[in-house]
């Protein structure tokens, strides 16, 4: 018999015991479904550690100010804790780095006619542009001069909403929430007005537009959509440095991190090294400072997408094992039910291969019927079920589909077996007597 | 020996030479003793005998699906006993052909499907085969049923798809075991019209065992065995459950 013919007779089969074949193929599908999601999943882990680099930069570090917690300070107050002096000195000592950028994050009440809101606010430097910079801007950004004076101006950055209108979370939570920042920002063209922010009079010069919420390549950043408004480094600091780690003694100069590029990702421990010397005479031996690598921030969120990714293959291998096991079960039962039936075929001339073949290919038919309900559950899964499913389905590429078919027809063919070589080895004479 | 007619003719298509064949179950128990017999070619050939007698295993051994304890069969003088499973599988595609008591059509395939089901696993190819099968269904008359599955075929029809079945492929003997033992007297005096037809008209070579005297009468040649031995004609008259 031809693979041909025992495939015909497997689907004559499997149409024949229409309700077996569906509960065989059903954990099989489901388990497929699993896998289809694990690679989506892995997928976009990967794309976005991509995009994610590109954007961040060949060599980001990220300096940021530790705070002694009231219960164990033991700071000498000999450093003034993080300042835009810091950044000078390093921009001094390290000339080649690609980007020094201080920042000021802090907070602010926003008024604007009858309306008040709170927003984070960041105060920061030209260079500020060079990291993240994923915006449409209106208007304009802030010149030297702006820089230099310490301006009463500000830049506001606007929900960018969300790509897919329809994405279930884009439903279950409106884009943009009406009664904070967001919903003064979108309802309102504040492009050259004036709005007071902790009362002080500020001159909104532009909007920075944010991407969509579904297509921000800054997933990886927790803190996105926080800060509303950008002010120059120097205005921050002359009207916001409110929440002073120093109330005795404030710092004017204070800065809560200073990012850093340094070019290329070869120089990044080198410069980590400077840094961390630099920054040690500067602040007098006071470690309040730390010096992050900001790929292996990355490479962290990543990996928590690659263990989510790997708890659901093992799922799905759970349930194609569980699906498998069904395949030997409804097999064995087959053939139990059909030993008669086999023993007219060995009688009439088919070989043990030949019967060996029938089962394998009809419980690979199976597999095959199965991991394409698997690939359509899945798809339907990722459709409605998951939260960030549309987006998901951009990950998944065709091979994808064909490797999950192959497990599940794989799958059916080793559990398969063991029935099949039973079925084979029936002595024919018992078999006709079965009854 | 005895035999229903005892002609001896030239080389015996088939050939069954001091076969004994025990049974362990607990208990030996001999179903055939030492015996020989022979078949020609052309024969309609009825075994009779009461049940237990031993038919079934005679025509199991002759038709290669058990192996005799003792002794040897020999196929146009080919001894078979001894062959691998595998080339006793492609001796049977090749040469047998098989009709049971309970018809035993693979339920699933059709009329025309289970006729052709022999060449599916000689590989003809498919439109060879069909037209092949729907000759053979024409010549058991149920051209006109057969796309029907078994279950929606009476008996005697079912018996007739296995008739088709079973010269299909054409075969040197088809070898029937009480294949009207599930039939009523006019479907069973009909199936045996059909096999004596391709007997005569095809040559065909049948070999069949009943115990229905009905059936025998329309034998060429009848050889009667009754625990495990060939007995004289005779003697099976005079058996109380024997045949007539």
């Amino acid at each position: 018999m031809n693979l041909a013919d025992a495939a015909r007779t497997g689907l004559v089969e499997i149409r024949a015991h229409k309700a077996r074949s569906l509960l065989s193929l059903a954990a099989i599908a489901f388990g497929v479904a699993a896998i289809l999601y694990t690679f989506a999943i892995a997928n976009e882990a990967l794309t976005k550690q991509r995009e994610a680099f590109n954007l961040v930069g060949p060599g980001p570090i990220q300096i940021t100010f530790m705070q002694w917690r009231k219960e164990d300070d033991k700071s000498l107050r000999l450093s003034r804790g993080l300042t835009s002096d810091d950044a000078e000195s390093i921009r001094l000592a390290l000339p080649w780095v690609h980007m020094v950028s201080p920042v000021l994050d802090t907070w602010g009440e926003v008024r604007y006619k009858f309306l008040n809101r709170w927003s984070g606010l960041l105060g920061v430097t030209d260079e500020w542009r060079k990291r993240n910079w994923v915006y449409t801007l209106r208007g304009r950004f802030f010149n030297k001069s702006d820089y230099e004076t310490g301006a009463p101006v500000c830049v506001l950055i606007e929900p960018g909403g969300w790509a897919k209108g329809k994405s279930a979370e884009a439903r279950r939570w409106s884009y943009y929430n009406d009664e904070d920042i967001d919903g003064l920002i979108v309802h309102y063209n504040l492009l050259n007005q004036e709005i007071s922010v902790n009362n002080t009079v500020l001159t909104v010069v532009g909007i920075l537009k944010d991407p969509p919420k579904d297509k921000d390549p800054r997933w990886f950043k927790s803190d996105r959509g926080n800060n509303r408004l950008l002010v120059p480094l120097t205005t921050a600091q002359r009207y916001f440095n409110n929440d002073n780690w120093r109330s005795d003694k404030p710092v004017a100069e204070r800065v809560s991190f200073i990012d850093l590029d340094t070019g290329s990702l070869a120089t990044v421990p080198a410069a980590t090294r400077r840094l961390q010397s630099l920054l040690d005479i500067l602040h007098r031996g006071e470690k309040d400072f730390q010096i992050v690598d900001l790929r292996q921030e990355i490479q962290k969120k990543v990996n928590e997408m690659r263990e989510h990714a790997l708890t659901i293959l093992s799922l799905g291998l759970l349930a194609i094992l569980a699906g498998g096991v069904g395949i030997t079960n409804v097999t064995l039962a087959t053939v139990y039910s059909r030993i008669r039936e086999i023993g007219v075929r060995r009688a009439v001339g088919a070989t043990r291969m030949d019967i060996l073949m029938q089962f394998v290919v009809e419980a690979m038919l199976l597999g095959l019927l199965g991991g394409i309900a698997g690939v359509i559950i899945g798809l339907g899964g990722l459709l409605f079920v998951a939260e960030e499913g549309v987006e998901k389905l951009g990950y998944l590429v065709w091979w994808h589909y064909l490797f999950t078919v192959f497990i599940s027809v794989g799958a059916s063919f080793v559990f398969a077996l063991y029935p099949a070589y039973s079925a084979s080895r029936l002595d024919p004479t018992e078999a006709l007597l079965y009854e | 020996m005895f035999d229903g007619d005892g002609g001896a003719r030239t080389t015996p298509l088939i050939e069954v030479r001091r076969v004994t064949k025990e049974y362990k179950t607990g208990t030996k128990v001999s179903a055939l003793s030492g015996l020989s017999l022979e078949f020609h070619s052309g024969e309609f050939t009825a075994i009779a005998g009461p049940s237990g007698s031993g038919k079934s295993t005679l025509l199991n051994l002759i038709g290669t699906l058990d192996a005799p304890t003792h002794g040897e069969i020999l196929h146009q003088g080919r001894k078979v006993t001894g062959l691998s499973a595998e080339e006793l599988a492609d001796f049977r595609l090749r040469h047998l052909g098989f009709i049971f008591q309970a018809y035993n059509l693979i339920p699933v395939l059709s009329a025309v499907e289970n006729t052709e089901y022999p060449m599916v696993l000689q590989g003809v190819p498919a439109p060879e085969r069909r037209a092949r099968a729907m000759e053979a269904l024409r010549s058991v008359g149920l051209e006109a049923l057969a796309h029907r599955r078994p279950d929606a075929l009476s008996g005697g029809q079912q018996q007739r798809v296995a008739v088709a079945r079973s010269m299909v492929h054409r075969p040197m003997v088809v070898l029937a075991d009480e294949p009207t033992a599930n039939l009523d007297s006019k479907t069973a005096a009909a199936l045996l019209d059909l096999m004596h037809g391709l007997n005569t008209e095809h040559g065909l070579t049948f070999i069949f065992s009943s115990h229905d005297p009905a059936v025998l009468s329309r034998a060429t040649r009848v050889v009667h065995i009754r625990d495990g031995r060939l007995v004289d004609p005779s003697e099976a008259h005079a058996a109380p459950d024997g045949v007539a």
